[in-house]
């Protein structure tokens, strides 16, 4: 018997789908959760995850099943250019960090399910347009506010409406 | 993408990992994740006589945690309130933090600090990273920059990096997320008091043990490391004399280097191997070169050369292994994984090297070690402490 706690259950009480204001009305659970994690060279590797949630404390969660898989940068570029939302987006540069709201294609993915899993896979890279169905939105600016608004949760307790009264005169 | 050769098999042989840790002894782990770092080090005891360690990444859920449940089953790592003093996150890519949420919900009662640089990264396991430290308010949070130092016991640790230069930007994407990570160089043994009776003494440690601990910082990271722990050269001038009584000789100096970014073209220099001039170069890669083909030939290759110097082309390093360069990945002549590595390190220099055998996807088993014997590892330390000496 080992003197150390056993893995805890994490009940995050009643959840519901994560809508970003890019996605209001729109988000739903068929959509994916895909981040440029790295970029080395001409290779783009993407994690992939379930669409996330929301507890009840308003914290965007994440559910277990998170892949990476690799794209080539210029083919996901073009593909961006193509479909990316809003259309003022289109010709950004490809950033770590940038977060996409997009319905992946399951019967592509499916197959190679448990080879994603193994974390192995980025060569050969598929194509985005086998896996991604358009349009693709991009939610980098509110996936950032919302990483934020995680950090902040997490160094200093969250404020009481009461008490964040105070400093509300002061808000951008 | 240049595969490791394997290592000859009679290199290695079978013995009892946990007897040869002596108390004074400093364990430090670099486990077989595949694409990825999860780093453990094991304080030596304490006058209790049980020790805490130190957690430096946690890139996949399973690993670390059977490595401390295989530890904690032996005299290594005895219960006590306080296990884990330090965590870090070097930064917040998935192979680096993927399994942080699962270590931190399990371990959170038993952690008391988390260091992390700053660096918002919107992917699922930054978001439930956060959520954890916000479910154990009592873990206290830092974004240490560099030059900041750590006491724990007989181990100093020093942030080389982030810069606070490279700090300061990060938020403006002038800084890539890899340039965020958190660099530490450990130094073994630190200086201490003893207690005579009712009188005290300081005890200046001439010599130490260091380990830089690169996590993915990269040339525009290094570059800036270099700048603020440089070199210093033999001169009269009561400025130089100065810094080198505060902070030595030469402080990136370490015999134990864990190579940065898994051994990328940008994560490693001639200058900087040169600069550190480790005994033991540590790479964390996986099998087949892992998502990105790492290592990379250009970072294999400048390791090499800083540590044996050839006059020509045509000449040939002597194999990795000779050099004191290891890969997590690498199997032995025979096809056996050598996985994990761990370094037993006494304060008098003495280290031992030794592989667990697991397959990254594989729990580490303690009683499948093997102890590289074909280097001769005892060696003495010859590094110069950073403490000041006496006036």
């Amino acid at each position: 018997m080992s003197w150390l706690p056993p893995s805890p259950r994490i009940d995050g009480g009643r959840l519901r789908l994560w809508e970003p204001p890019l996605l209001s009305g729109v988000a739903s659970a068929e959509h994916s959760y895909v981040l440029i994690d790295e970029i080395v060279g001409s290779s783009v590797g993407l994690a992939v995850s379930p669409w996330p949630q929301v507890d009840d404390k308003g914290r965007v969660r994440f559910p277990a099943g998170r892949v990476m898989l690799g794209a080539n940068a210029n083919a996901l570029s073009a593909f961006l250019h193509s479909h990316r939302l809003p259309r003022e987006h289109r010709d950004r540069e490809l950033r770590i960090g940038d977060a996409f709201a997009v319905r992946a294609r399951d019967e592509i993915l499916e197959p190679l399910r448990e080879q994603l899993e193994d974390e192995r896979r980025l060569h050969p890279f598929l194509d985005p347009a086998a896996w991604m169905r358009p349009p693709v939105y991009d939610i980098t600016a509110d996936a950032r506010e919302a990483a934020k608004r995680s950090f902040y949760a997490a160094v200093a307790p969250v404020l009481e409406t009461d008490e964040a009264r105070t400093v509300l005169p002061l808000e951008e | 993408m240049a595969a490791p050769d394997p290592v000859p098999a009679n290199a290695l042989e079978r013995g009892d990992f946990i007897a040869d840790c002596a108390p004074e002894d400093l364990v430090y782990f670099l486990l077989n994740v595949g694409d990825g770092d999860s780093q453990l080090l094991l304080l030596p005891a304490e006058s209790n006589g049980s020790r805490r360690a130190l957690v430096v990444d946690v890139a996949t859920v399973a690993k670390l945690p059977s490595l401390i449940e295989a530890l904690a089953k032996t005299p290594l790592l005895p219960p006590r309130d306080d296990p884990f003093p330090l965590v870090v996150g070097t930064h917040p890519h998935e192979d680096h933090i993927g399994g942080m949420p699962e270590f931190l919900d399990r371990f959170g009662p038993l952690i008391r600090e988390y260091w992390e640089p700053g660096y918002y990264h919107p992917s699922g396991s930054y978001f439930e990273v956060m959520r954890a430290l916000e479910d154990h308010p009592h873990i206290q949070h830092s974004q240490p920059t560099s030059g900041f130092t750590r006491y724990l016991g007989m181990v100093r640790l020093t942030v080389l990096a982030p810069t606070i230069s490279l700090r300061n930007r990060f938020d403006s994407y002038g800084v890539t997320i890899n340039n965020a990570s958190i660099a530490l160089k450990v130094e073994f043994p630190a200086a201490r008091v003893e207690q005579r009776g009712s009188d005290r003494r300081y005890l200046r440690i001439r010599r130490s043990q260091n380990l830089v601990l690169g996590a993915d910082a990269q040339t525009l990271s290094w570059g800036e490391v270099m700048s603020d722990f440089p070199e210093l050269r033999p001169s009269d001038s009561p400025v130089a004399k100065a810094l080198r009584m505060a902070v030595g000789a030469d402080p990136l100096r370490a015999q134990i280097f864990k190579v940065p970014h898994h051994a990328s073209k940008h994560g490693v220099t001639l200058e900087l191997v040169e600069l550190i001039r480790p005994r033991l170069s540590l790479v964390s890669s996986a099998p087949g070169g892992g998502r990105y083909n790492f290592p990379h030939t250009v970072a294999q290759e400048s390791v090499r050369e800083a540590l044996e110097a050839l006059a020509s082309g045509a000449a040939k390093h002597r194999p990795d292994h000779e050099l004191g360069i290891h890969y997590t990945c690498t199997s032995d002549t025979v096809g056996a994984p050598l996985g994990s590595i761990a370094i037993i390190i006494s304060p008098s220099g003495r280290k031992r090297l030794w592989r667990l055998g697991d397959r990254p996807d594989a729990p580490v088993d303690l009683s499948q070690a093997r102890r590289f014997v074909e280097q001769e590892l005892a060696e003495a330390s010859d590094i110069e402490t950073h403490e000041p000496a006496p006036a």
